[in-house]
């Protein structure tokens, strides 16, 4: 979680540090947290900006809405400064801000910055301006009307004083980054802590604990809560500690300039003083805090005979189901038995660590209070926080896991600030603490033992044994033993993570530094693990097609449940589900490649004439009781305007070609799909289709889609796949090359041309050409045509045919001879009429 | 005819010929079979002794100079011919070339394979996993037991039994009772980074171990730099004796082939559960060489003052990947000994690196992979 700390706040813990915040900020990055950003806590608020006083206002004589105002704006000033000044809540004695002669400020907080000169406003001479707040940046903070300006009344500040200094907004805010690991760095105390072990910074962090820790039953102060609060913790597992305290005679109020200032430096809108402390103490411990209006807190019915009015009682309990708490963020939710709430002897009166009631709130006129100063089991609330929908400043800090001990260091802190603040005092005190987890001892629990040897070896480098006790010192652990083994103790904050040598060795790596740790390529024998030829054959195939003129996709894995049936399978059946998709569009797995490419196909169709596209990518069918098969599928597709009938198919049959020529497939080649019943070949055409081969292998299918699916996916214009199952491939890829001496003979060319009907297929008349006759060496269709000059049903072909023997040069004759019977088997076998 | 008038008469005609066919029709007048030196050669047939041997030998030497001024003749025309040839065959060479047809692999494939080459030189070997896994790989076995805050972090997908509620946990479809359970290895989710290789990977076989994982990785989260669906890259070394400072070599070296020899790598602290100690990877902006300043390198990183501050980096440096030292925990459910094993695992984003490498500047990363031809053409 990303934490905004006050540079100066923190600060005031480590009263020896030297650093400015950029070095602050690039240390705490380099050994401890992420700086992600720092900002001043206002920008533009100029030097010559100052405080001033109003010491007299007179009418203006030309200007019935303007007023002159006569303002010091330093302590020795002989002569007050004539201002004039439109704002309409000034008033004598007033503190403002007065912009002198050559600062820079923004009309009525509109446009560029600038610079003020002394100039006469309506005959009448005005040496400065008192600005509004969003005249000088600061509207965020002072949220004011139309035409009001900033009163520092309350602030008390010098006179002459920048107005930056005075409200201490000379501040620098670090965004930091705070790992899931360190809870005790989720404020101000612990950061300083973490900074003065960085920068070898004594950390001033005053004892305010509380004598209440060990001794439950007895508080300080011989208060006893039982007087006025009766707490009953129903889960004392989920609910290890609860320390509540009653304050009495508070009174409720905007809290001082410098609370707010903090807060607001930290992210946090000031609202009264009382939630105001709690939220700072928070802020400062990383101690989620609590306070009830103790009036609207429902008392225990009936206590002995009598009717007790002023014992409160608060029970830490799971919800129920049908009960509803309205929070302070204004929204009601649900609870149930999973949720932990606090309630009082009615109902519900908070989320437990993650946001209290609006009913038993603090607010103006409330003078009892109840604090809540709690642990609560981290899982619990980090389930709570994702049912209800619902997180918190105090959520994020309880779902880590906070120390036991930290409450009464918190509930010192309020105690203290809200007797300041607010006034009132202690009536009443209770502690419960389970006392089956961790003690409330402050010295630090777990010990790990270790080698300073071991730790040293981890990191890579020899970092002398006493510079790694200094520090694990200055980070809180306490380490005893000699030179070889070490004791080292966690102190009680870093308790959450105590483990073994690791943790050790990540505490000495990261003091040292991180970034000063030397680079060495690893030693050792190198494993001898052959590496998988798959990837290599991927990437081939992959390079023949773009290679070939086609695009790579990669379309998400995740289909729509709907895309799925409309290709025909089960969504239910044949496809994965999500439990928890993102949307109902990224419902299912995809059972098909070819689901995420019609969508492909879908989308881009419209824009492009022609696509020419590829994936190679998995589908997952799922297994009983298995993880799924992750398959592996190449589709290569052709869609977009066909320029004439088929084009598409022939144009993905030719990728099949191409590609088993450059993967040297072994005897390519096609068969139709005859009676096959698979699922898949619903998806094609029944007609334009056909199985693709290498050997007895079916590498897969090659065919136009069925109409129908593409119109089921909204796609208008025709499609064709090329779609082989890569696990029948890969293997076979190289298994097809083979050297074939180059022909001892010249061959003898001859073409020869016929008209022969439609339903007799090229493949047949190939097949039968090339069968025909042992000098017939090769087989080459270059020309078909149909339509003029050509009988309806009918199409002429032209081949090349090649004559050639292996063991003489042929003559003409001979050839002639075999060309002569091969126009003849053509008329006979497929009643072609062949052309001169 | 005196031998020396020929002469003359043949020099004039040869350089009265104004191309190949006046040039043939001078050799034919002369050389031709009924050409004047035919003429004058049959005459001497007639002649006797000496003078035929005279006539013999000028008769010769005439024919070689006719022969000889034909051919150069013949190369001086060529030359003025070839002087025309730009006139004559003038192609408008402005006109667009013709090209083979262009196609296009993802910048998802251009990067898996530019990466795994570079490991490949280190002694890694690639390895895929399922993507599709048991909780016990992409989380248990990593350090991180059932219910553990550090899952949430992961935004893991639950392959359920066909709901589409809108759930974003798993103990909600556990109530729900739709999720898929293995007995042993417990739930079944997409995996939300590649690290689920690491046990499996020892489960196979023997250190030592130097393996890379480039997969596919699921995540529920969808905004302008997060996808739902994208790519880790993963490597796993695991040896006798091995130390951070290994991790940091083999980094640095990844970083200086794949970005350029002059970036330099650097560790931050941060927090994983499967590694201890656990870093944030940063590599030296290859814009501001490290500085975080473009114009004013004499400037200190991480001033409060505006100005030419690098557009592309945060303070000099950008963060590349997570990685650290592997955790013990993680070894033993591997069922190596952490007493005698040790190791280093690193992942990276390979969109994030290699959009990085190219300096390419995508507002969106859901482009990746939403099919935008117009995006794809580009690479």
């Amino acid at each position: 979680m990303n934490l905004l700390v006050s540079y100066n706040w923190l600060r005031e813990f480590l009263p020896g540090l030297k650093a400015r915040p950029e070095e602050v900020a690039e240390r705490l990055s380099l050994h401890a947290f992420s700086v992600e950003r720092m900002r001043p806590m206002v920008v533009g608020l100029d030097p010559a900006i100052v405080v001033g006083k109003i010491v007299e206002i007179e009418p203006h004589p030309n200007a019935d809405k303007l007023r002159i105002a006569r303002t010091t704006t330093n302590n020795k000033d002989e002569r007050p400064r004539t201002i004039v000044c439109g704002g309409t809540n000034i008033k004598e004695g007033m503190l403002v801000a007065v912009a002198l002669p050559g600062a820079k400020v923004r009309w009525h907080g509109e446009g560029e910055p600038m610079e003020l000169t002394p100039t006469e406003i309506r005959g009448v001479k005005s040496e400065g301006m008192i600005c509004a707040a969003n005249e000088i940046g600061l509207y965020e903070m002072f949220p004011h009307k139309e035409r009001e300006i900033l009163d520092l009344t309350a602030t008390g500040a010098r006179v002459g004083v920048p107005v930056a200094r005075a409200l201490g907004l000379d501040d620098v805010v670090l965004e930091v980054e705070i790992t899931t690991n360190r809870p005790d760095a989720m404020g101000i105390v612990g950061l300083a802590r973490e900074v003065g072990a960085i920068f070898n910074v004594k950390c001033k962090i005053e004892n305010v604990k509380l004598k209440i820790g060990h001794n439950p039953s007895r508080p300080p102060l011989n208060l006893r809560g039982g007087d006025w609060l009766d707490v009953k913790v129903e889960v004392p597992k989920l609910c290890p500690r609860y320390m509540a305290v009653v304050m009495e005679g508070v009174k409720v109020g905007p809290s001082p300039w410098w609370i707010q200032r903090r807060l607001m430096a930290s992210g946090v809108r000031p609202i009264n003083n009382i939630v105001d402390i709690t939220n700072y103490v928070l802020l400062e411990y990383g101690q989620p805090c609590h306070a009830f209006d103790a009036e609207r807190l429902h008392n225990t019915e009936r206590h002995g005979n009598k009717t007790d009015g002023t014992r409160k009682k608060i029970v830490v309990r799971m919800g129920k189901k049908g009960e509803k708490v309205l929070a302070l963020d204004g929204n009601t939710y649900e609870l149930d038995e999973n949720i932990l709430v606090i309630a009082d002897a009615q109902r519900p009166v908070a989320i437990a660590g993650i946001m209290g009631g609006e009913e038993t709130g603090v607010r103006a006129g409330t003078t009892r209070i109840v604090y809540e100063i709690a642990n609560f089991d981290a899982l619990t609330i980090r389930r709570g926080e994702h049912q209800i929908g619902l997180t918190s400043a105090s959520s994020v800090r309880f779902n880590k896991g906070l120390p036991v001990p930290l409450p009464e260091f918190a509930a010192a802190r309020l105690m203290e600030l809200t007797a300041e603040i607010a006034g009132g005092k202690v009536v009443g005190m209770v502690d419960r603490h389970n006392p089956s987890s961790p003690p409330l001892t402050l010295r630090g629990g777990k010990t790990v033992k270790v080698a300073p040897v071991e730790v040293a070896k981890k990191i890579g480098v020899e970092i002398p044994a006493p510079q790694m006790k200094k520090y694990l010192t200055a980070l809180g652990f306490s380490v005893s033993g000699g030179a070889k083994k070490w004791g080292v103790k966690f102190p009680y904050w870093r308790e959450v993570e105590a483990d073994g040598v690791a943790d050790i060795a990540e505490e000495v790596a990261r003091m040292y530094g991180y970034h000063r740790i030397p680079g060495v390529l690893p030693q050792g024998d190198l494993p001898f693990e052959i590496q998988s030829v798959q990837f290599t054959h991927e990437h081939e195939v992959k390079e023949a097609l773009r290679g070939a003129g086609f695009t790579e996709l990669y379309t998400y894995s995740f289909v729509a449940r709907d895309s799925v049936a409309r290709a025909g399978f089960d969504p239910d059946r044949d496809a994965l589900a999500l439990a928890n998709p993102l949307t109902s569009e990224m419902a299912h797995m995809r059972p098909w490649l070819g689901i995420s490419l019609l969508k492909a196909v879908a989308e881009n169709e419209k824009t492009r004439d022609e696509l020419k596209l590829f994936e190679l990518s998995s589908e997952y069918h799922p297994r009983a009781g298995e993880l799924p098969d992750e398959r592996q599928k190449l589709i290569v597709l052709s869609a977009g305007r066909e320029e004439r009938e088929g084009a598409h198919f022939y144009a993905a049959k030719g990728v099949a070609e191409h590609l088993a020529e450059v993967l040297a497939l072994p005897n390519f080649g096609y068969e139709k799909v005859g009676s096959i019943k698979a699922p898949w070949v619903k998806h094609y055409h029944p007609s334009r289709v056909l199985l693709v081969k290498s050997g007895r292998d079916i590498l897969g299918v090659v065919g136009e889609l069925h109409p129908q699916l593409l119109r089921a996916y909204g796609i208008e214009q025709r499609v064709a796949f090329l779609e082989w199952e890569m696990r029948v491939v890969y293997p076979l890829i190289g298994q097809g090359r083979a050297y074939e001496p180059p022909p001892a003979y010249p061959p003898v060319k001859r073409d020869i041309a016929f008209v022969v009907s439609k339903e007799k297929e090229y493949a047949v008349i190939h097949g039968a050409i090339a069968k025909l006759d042992p000098l017939i060496a090769g087989v080459e269709l270059f020309d078909q045509y149909a339509g003029k000059g050509v009988p309806e049903g009918h199409r002429s072909l032209a081949f090349h045919i090649q004559y050639a023997s292996a063991e003489r040069t042929l003559t003409a004759q001979e050839a002639e001879k075999v060309h002569i019977k091969l126009s003849r088997m053509l008329k006979e076998r497929f009643d072609a009429k062949v052309r001169d | 005819m005196d031998l020396k008038e020929i002469e003359n008469i043949v020099k004039k005609k040869i350089e009265a010929a104004r191309d190949a066919a006046g040039l043939e029709a001078v050799r034919i007048e002369f050389l031709g079979r009924k050409g004047t030196m035919t003429g004058l050669f049959s005459e001497l047939a007639e002649m006797k002794g000496e003078e035929r041997k005279k006539a013999g030998q000028e008769l010769n030497t005439l024919k070689q100079y006719i022969m000889t001024a034909l051919q150069q003749h013949v190369k001086e025309l060529e030359g003025v011919a070839l002087g025309k040839l730009a006139e004559q065959e003038k192609l408008d060479v402005t006109l667009p070339g013709t090209r083979p047809p262009l196609g296009h692999l993802h910048i998802t494939t251009q990067a898996i394979e530019e990466i795994t080459r570079i490991f490949a030189q280190l002694g890694f070997y690639r390895m895929r996993y399922p993507e599709v896994d048991w909780d016990y790989y992409a989380f248990e076995a990593l350090n991180m037991p059932k219910g553990h805050p550090a899952r949430d972090e992961w935004e893991t997908y639950f392959v359920g039994r066909g709901t589409t509620r809108n759930v974003s946990l798993e103990h909600i479809a556990e109530q729900r009772g739709n999720y898929i359970e293995h007995p042993k290895f417990g739930k079944m989710v997409l995996t939300p980074h590649t690290s689920n290789g690491q046990v499996r990977e020892m489960e196979r076989r023997k250190p030592p171990i130097r393996m890379i994982n480039l997969a596919k990785c699921y995540r529920r989260q969808s905004d302008v730099s997060h996808v739902p669906m994208f790519h880790q890259f993963e490597g796993l070394l695991i040896d006798r004796n091995v130390a951070v400072t290994h991790l940091k070599g083999t980094l640095e070296y990844f970083a200086r082939v794949f970005f350029g020899p002059e970036r330099r790598i650097r560790l931050r602290p941060f927090h994983f559960r499967f590694t201890e100690p656990s870093f944030e990877v940063d590599v030296s902006c290859g814009v501001c060489h490290g500085t975080g300043y473009v114009h004013n390198p004499s400037q200190p990183p991480l001033t409060l003052r505006g100005g030419e501050k690098c557009r592309l980096c945060k303070s000099g440096w950008l963060e590349l990947a997570g990685a650290g030292m592997v955790h013990p925990n993680v070894l033993k459910a591997g069922g190596l000994d952490p007493k005698v094993w040790s190791g280093f695992a690193f992942g990276f984003g390979v969109e994030r690196s290699y959009m990085m490498k190219q300096g390419l500047r995508i507002d969106d990363i859901r482009v990746l992979y939403n099919n935008d031809l117009n995006f794809l053409e580009q690479f």
